[in-house]
């Protein structure tokens, strides 16, 4: 007699007999819920990334300008063994001649292949921002890391 | 007396790929929540584009010059004459940023003010298709 309280059942009550299942988790429901976070973080993120310039100020000494330095951490910078560059508006005086803005990359190569270390970029005042980045990244790009920036005579008839 | 061995019956075996999905979906999140980070500073300038660079992140502190006097560290408007004691705790690089179309004379100026002396200055640029 020990199986028949199992196979008796209350007279009248026909209730459904809850079976035992192995329990199946279903990852549905979180695979949404993580697709939209995933959405929200992927549009909330800034991935602009940034980059940085080292500004260096500079000033020239020797027989090429008569520049006084701006300040006592200003580097003073020997004319016979710096390449300089003056920033136009619309283009680059590197030895007496004018170069537009398109034959930059010419002219940093030509730098590199004189094995020229130093740089000194003289800027017009209203020479945009972009592309004193420009010539920087540039001259990064060369190997040319010493490179010093100083401002353009302020006297209007003098010659870059 | 032949054995008679269990017979595989031909079930088709189900291979749970839900599970590899949620890993890595975790992991594209938790990339992106470290991504999203990095903009501590908003800005309404323009910055110049560099393409070749190597991609940093933007490190304290920030100075935005929107004008000669005009200048944010940090994102808090501070007057020019209040910079060196703001300046004081943090003594290493400072980081502009500045206009791509700002004129180089507001550059050439920042790297002369006496504010500024004593720090090295970084431009900061942001990566670019083309300069």
């Amino acid at each position: 007699m020990q199986g028949a309280p199992s196979l008796m059942r209350a007279p009248g009550l026909d209730l459904p007999v809850r079976r035992r299942k192995g329990v199946a988790f279903s990852m549905t429901a979180l695979a949404d819920v993580l697709f939209q976070l995933l959405i929200f973080f992927m549009l909330s993120s800034n991935l602009s990334a940034y980059s940085m310039l080292s500004l260096r100020s500079g000033a020239l000494r020797g027989d090429g300008g008569g520049e006084a330095p701006a300040s006592a951490s200003t580097a003073v910078t020997e004319t016979s063994a710096t390449a300089i560059w003056t920033l136009n508006p619309d283009g680059i005086v590197a030895s007496g001649q004018r170069f537009g803005l398109d034959r930059m990359q010419a002219l940093a190569d030509a730098l590199a292949l004189q094995q020229t270390r130093h740089v000194l970029i003289i800027l017009r005042p209203d020479v945009p921002v972009q592309n004193v980045a420009t010539v920087l990244e540039l001259l990064s790009a060369h190997g040319i890391t010493s490179v010093q920036i100083a401002e353009a005579p302020s006297a209007p008839g003098a010659a870059p | 007396m032949s054995m008679r061995l269990p017979t595989s019956r031909g079930r088709k075996v189900q291979v749970d790929t839900s599970l590899a999905i949620v890993n890595i979906v975790l992991l594209l999140i938790f990339y992106f929540l470290l991504a999203g980070q990095d903009s501590k500073v908003r800005t309404q300038l323009e910055l110049a584009t560099t393409t070749t660079l190597s991609p940093d992140t933007l490190p304290s502190p920030v100075l935005e010059v929107l004008g000669p006097e005009d200048w944010r560290l940090n994102g808090q408007p501070i007057r020019p004459e209040a910079l060196p004691g703001a300046l004081a705790a943090s003594p290493g690089p400072v980081h502009l940023l500045l206009d791509r179309n700002a004129p180089a004379g507001l550059l050439v100026g920042l790297m002369r003010r006496p504010e500024l002396a004593g720090h090295e200055l970084r431009l900061v640029t942001i990566k670019g298709l083309g300069g």
